[in-house]
């Protein structure tokens, strides 16, 4: 299952907030030199969706994918390339919706890449 | 070795930018409460906070590439200091930095700020001679070379960053000429020279060169500094906000270790 696209057929409003994370240990000893190592094996990306303006339609076809999604992994077509990331959760096992009038709800979404 | 990218024209940074200096020293208290500090030169470290705005795409992924490359903080690169005069010893040319051919120097000539911290080089041999120093600035890297001049007998003088020159007119009054622009594709240090012809003399003051396309105010300088070849970023995660159609922003922390 996708991640759903709104009406006009994008998948993201600007902005557009879209990071790569790794895991570094850094130890300093006393000499105040370091040593760092590696704990991730590749760069994970994270995408921030903010939407706004979106209809009941367009707002329950998030709520719906969340709802059917819940924790499992999913495939993600990251917004600003094109490319797809293959393997991704929505982060913070959480989705706030406000519908602030009619056609006017809104809802952030913060999809992350696990392996 | 790879480097912290430019954007644009040649700039490393935007404004805001902050630079943050930090030391530490081992501290040994006493029970007569005396103390004894002694600095910990090796812990030195500069914090960087970097903001980027209107990014192309082109430079966001170039930044993004840096970052995918270096695997977050774990590996190192050369960032050069968008503050920094990087050349050494800017008003000792007798430091053993600067290179000097065949030409006399002598210091304490007047300057444009109305001090005696001026040079006078001159050049008595039958072919043109350079004063020059190597700067660890990348050959990919923008730089800009710029330098007060002035010479009683009008003349040219040429500035020589690697393979570009510029040639400039000297006259009786101090101006400022510069010469901007990459060097040699590949090459690890920039050279940069001032030519001066067979039988002329000049009066030089403010030699300066920075890692951005235009001069900016001049900057004295002493031991060699401003490029920092172990640099970290200081976060795991870079963060890329897509602000509109092919333009983004970004803010960036580094530490270097000096």
């Amino acid at each position: 299952m996708n991640f759903p696209t709104l009406k006009t057929g994008a998948a993201a409003q600007y902005p557009l907030d879209r990071g790569v994370r790794f895991a570094t240990q850094a130890v300093r000893f006393m000499d105040g030199s370091q040593q760092r190592f590696r704990l991730y094996g590749a760069g994970l990306r994270r995408w921030t969706l903010k939407l706004d303006m979106l209809d009941e339609q367009e707002l329950g076809a998030v709520i719906a994918f969340v709802e059917q999604q819940g924790s499992a992994p999913f495939a993600f077509t990251d917004p600003a390339t094109g490319a797809i990331a293959a393997t991704c959760v929505i982060s913070g096992e959480r989705l706030d919706v406000t519908m602030k009038s009619e056609m006017s709800g809104q809802t952030t979404v913060t999809i992350e890449e696990i392996a | 070795m790879s480097s912290f990218p430019q954007i644009g024209a040649g700039a490393v940074a935007q404004f805001p930018l902050t630079r943050s200096r930090r030391w530490r020293a081992i501290r040994n208290d006493l029970e007569s409460s005396e103390q004894i500090m002694l600095p910990d030169a090796r812990a030195g470290q500069i914090e960087w906070r970097l903001s980027y705005r209107d990014l192309t795409d082109t430079e966001a992924g170039t930044l993004g590439n840096l970052f995918a490359a270096s695997q977050g903080s774990f590996g190192a690169f050369t960032f050069i200091d968008p503050l920094a005069n990087l050349l050494a010893w800017s008003e000792d040319l007798s430091q053993p930095g600067w290179q000097f051919g065949l030409l006399l120097k002598a210091s304490g000539i007047g300057d444009p700020l109305g001090t005696q911290r001026a040079w006078s080089v001159s050049n008595s041999s039958a072919a043109s001679q350079t004063l020059q120093q190597t700067v660890g600035v990348p050959g990919e890297y923008v730089a800009c070379f710029s330098v007060y001049l002035r010479s009683s007998v009008a003349g040219t003088v040429a500035l020589v960053r690697d393979g570009t020159q510029v040639n400039v007119a000297v006259g009786p009054a101090w101006q400022r000429a510069f010469v901007n622009g990459t060097g040699v594709a590949g090459a690890v240090h920039s050279r940069f020279s001032i030519a001066v012809a067979e039988g002329q003399t000049i009066d030089v003051w403010g030699l300066q060169v920075e890692a951005q396309p235009y001069p900016s105010v001049y900057r004295q300088t002493s031991a060699a500094g401003g490029i920092y070849a172990e640099t970290y970023f200081e976060n795991d995660e870079l963060k890329i906000t897509s602000t509109s159609p092919g333009l983004s922003s970004c803010e960036i922390g580094l530490m270097s270790r000096v």
